[in-house]
């Protein structure tokens, strides 16, 4: 697409007449590239997963050596770590303010922890995030003497966590969100947002690769191919064996060049569509095959979760399809949900029901509307009952209502599984029953008609 | 997905299934604001991983460098490069009492740990395989030395000297008169000593 330009080329300097529009091109390319409205579901996932990292690491590989690392008598105490390793520069370290004692350290970490828990259950995802990550760097600085290339990423990755929409999606702040919000004007669909921070983490990681495999092609082992041979023999990361038919030089070569090869594609052909997939099924190889053969924790996976972010939303989509696909010929069709779409009260909370319903278990049908009366005469909803609760169609076609749907739902719905057990509590059902009731009765009191709210 | 309303009816449920609302595009000045610091996280990140002989490479880092310290955005990716290690090593230490009896410590070694501990542990191998054994963390090890001192400290025979130790052993080469199995590399037994350390009166306290 050309853009007219509004620039006037100086006449002092002559220019070719395509200038300006190859410019605007670039411009274009830039804001696409980084601003083009593209959906969070992706940094959503991501979100989740490398929470989920981000709490081994804290609470499987921190904690148990903590006062080592982080204690008024730490090995290397933070006035040491300043002079020695600081020197002249700046770090931003939280706890460098904090009174030189050990329960404010610990409290630290404890709030770090609590942040990621929230991060990642997508709980004020912005504020938590940014907490985490402040938080990390200040216990990166703090002591670095235990921060590897993983502890590297994970501090960057969590700043892009921090800049991004990742909480729009697959979360309680988006659940949240949901209750005041209407479906029927916001739809159930992630909302678009310019993924720039998104890109900033694809272009992170292809710079991991790009400047790994440059100091590789520098090295002697990895142009002779014996790299692998002596990488796989550092006794001291050493994880599951290798049996001797595999251990030999010339499978290590080959691993030497392929690794050579794929670290390449992971910055170069990955950004070509056709082959994106192929790259990154063969960058899942060798994180893997490192996996197998070295104890790094965290690096691997927080470079292979990385990869999600390359999955094209529609694929993203597709996948997921396949999913409730499957699940849907594994346990049947999804229950039918009647409820009154003149009533803003049970548009809400279907949508609540809907947002949860994640393998698509559920199928709401409202029965005010006249696309949905051929299929409702059908399975013979009783529309006088159905003013009254919402209704669930179980197998043997009898309709379940108000409470007693909600716990049948509960049951399909794993995202509600821990606190279906609470519902099955004879005083907590009987208490339920009663509000239930109330709160249906006086429905359109509460909130108004779809008419008033909206 | 859409993107765009179809129309101004409210959606029902099957539409609305397949509807994504939009945060909207970003405001020109959002936008510049943004680009100023992608650029600059460019420059910063880009200035300090480019290779060593750069020209004036250091005139540039020693600007961009306090600032990539500072916000986070420390990158090393060299892992296993540009040269792998043809060395496997531990480090053990001596501490010596003041009645003359000597303690052997031996620092965590993965070899030695169950799957499990080696997993938990892993940055115990990153402190002091992968960092003190090295010269370019040789400023801490007095540091280490005071802290095993006072680990070891009995009032009644306080420590008064501890060195370090560096066991090390080449690994075989993959020639065919050397070649070594990954479980049968052979054990450290060149000892060197890294660091000695004498013990000040202060260091116990």
């Amino acid at each position: 697409m050309t853009v007219p330009s509004k620039i006037a080329p100086t006449e002092s300097l002559p220019q070719s007449p395509q200038a300006p529009e190859v410019r605007h091109k670039w411009i274009e390319a830039w804001n696409r590239f980084w601003f083009e409205p593209t959906t969070p579901v992706a940094m959503a996932i991501f979100r989740i997963l490398f929470g989920i990292i981000l709490l081994e690491n804290m609470l499987v590989h921190l904690l148990p050596d903590f006062d080592l690392y982080y204690g008024k008598n730490s090995l290397v105490p933070i006035n040491d770590m300043m002079s020695l390793y600081w020197h002249s520069s700046y770090y931003f370290d939280l706890m460098a303010a904090l009174p030189a004692d050990d329960k404010y350290i610990y409290g630290a970490f404890w709030v770090m922890v609590a942040a990621t828990v929230m991060m990642t259950l997508g709980l004020c995802t912005r504020v938590s995030s940014w907490v985490t990550f402040l938080l990390l760097m200040s216990f990166g600085a703090h002591f670095q003497l235990n921060q590897n290339a993983g502890d590297n990423y994970l501090r960057l990755a969590t700043m892009c966590l921090a800049l991004s929409n990742a909480g729009d999606a697959f979360s309680l702040d988006n659940l949240i969100k949901a209750t005041r919000q209407d479906w029927r004007i916001t739809g159930f669909g992630a909302r678009l947002s310019a993924p720039w921070a998104q890109r900033l983490l694809q272009i992170q990681i292809c710079i991991a690769y790009g400047h790994t495999w440059y100091s590789k092609m520098e090295g002697k082992t990895w142009n002779d191919g014996t790299a692998v041979y002596y990488a796989v023999r550092y006794d001291d990361l050493m994880r599951f064996p290798i049996p001797h038919i595999f251990d030999q030089l010339p499978i290590y070569m080959l691993l030497t060049w392929g690794t050579l090869a794929i670290e390449f594609a992971l910055f170069t052909f990955i950004w070509w569509r056709p082959a994106r997939y192929w790259v990154m099924a063969t960058g899942l190889a060798l994180h893997l095959g490192i996996e197998y053969c070295m104890n790094l924790p965290m690096f691997e996976w927080s470079f292979m979760l990385t990869y999600l972010l390359f999955i094209y939303p529609e694929d993203l989509t597709k996948s997921w399809n396949w999913v409730k696909a499957k699940i849907k010929e594994r346990f049947g069709e999804p229950y039918r949900l009647a409820f009154d779409g003149s009533c803003i009260l049970c548009i809400r909370t279907i949508g609540l029901i809907h947002r949860l319903d994640i393998f698509g278990r559920i199928k709401p049908l409202d029965f005010t509307d006249k696309d949905n009366d051929e299929e409702l005469e059908r399975v013979k909803l009783d529309r006088a009952r159905a003013q009254s609760e919402i209704l669930l169609q179980k197998r043997d076609g009898n309709w379940l209502g108000g409470f007693k749907a909600f716990r049948f739902i509960s049951l399909r719905t794993p995202l509600l599984w821990p606190l279906t057990p609470v519902l099955f509590v004879p005083i907590v059902s009987f208490f339920a029953e009663l509000i239930y009731k109330a709160i249906a009765a006086n429905r359109k009191l509460i909130l108004g008609s779809p008419s008033e709210v909206g | 997905m859409q993107s765009t309303s179809p129309s101004k009816r409210k959606f029902s449920f099957r539409e609305a299934c397949n509807y994504s609302s939009s945060a909207g595009s970003l405001t020109p000045a959002h936008k510049a604001l943004v680009s100023s610091f992608l650029l600059t996280f460019f420059f910063v990140v880009g200035s300090w991983l480019l290779p060593e002989w750069t020209p004036s490479k250091s005139s540039i880092t020693n600007y961009t460098g306090p600032i990539m310290f500072l916000t986070g955005w420390t990158q090393y990716w060299s892992l296993f490069c540009p040269e792998v290690r043809n060395i496997n090593y531990d480090l053990s230490a001596l501490v010596e009492f003041s009645d003359g009896t000597i303690k052997y410590y031996e620092f965590p070694r993965m070899q030695k740990l169950d799957l499990l501990t080696k997993f938990k542990r892993e940055k115990l191998r990153k402190l002091f395989g992968d960092n003190i054994s090295w010269p370019n963390y040789a400023q801490f090890r007095p540091s280490i030395c005071r802290y095993l001192a006072r680990a070891n400290n009995d009032p009644n025979n306080p420590p008064e000297r501890v060195t370090m130790l560096w066991n090390s052993i080449n690994t075989p080469p993959p020639d065919k008169a050397t070649f070594c199995y990954r479980d049968e590399l052979p054990p450290h037994t060149n000892k060197a000593i890294l660091f000695s350390y004498k013990v000040n009166p202060d260091d116990l306290k």
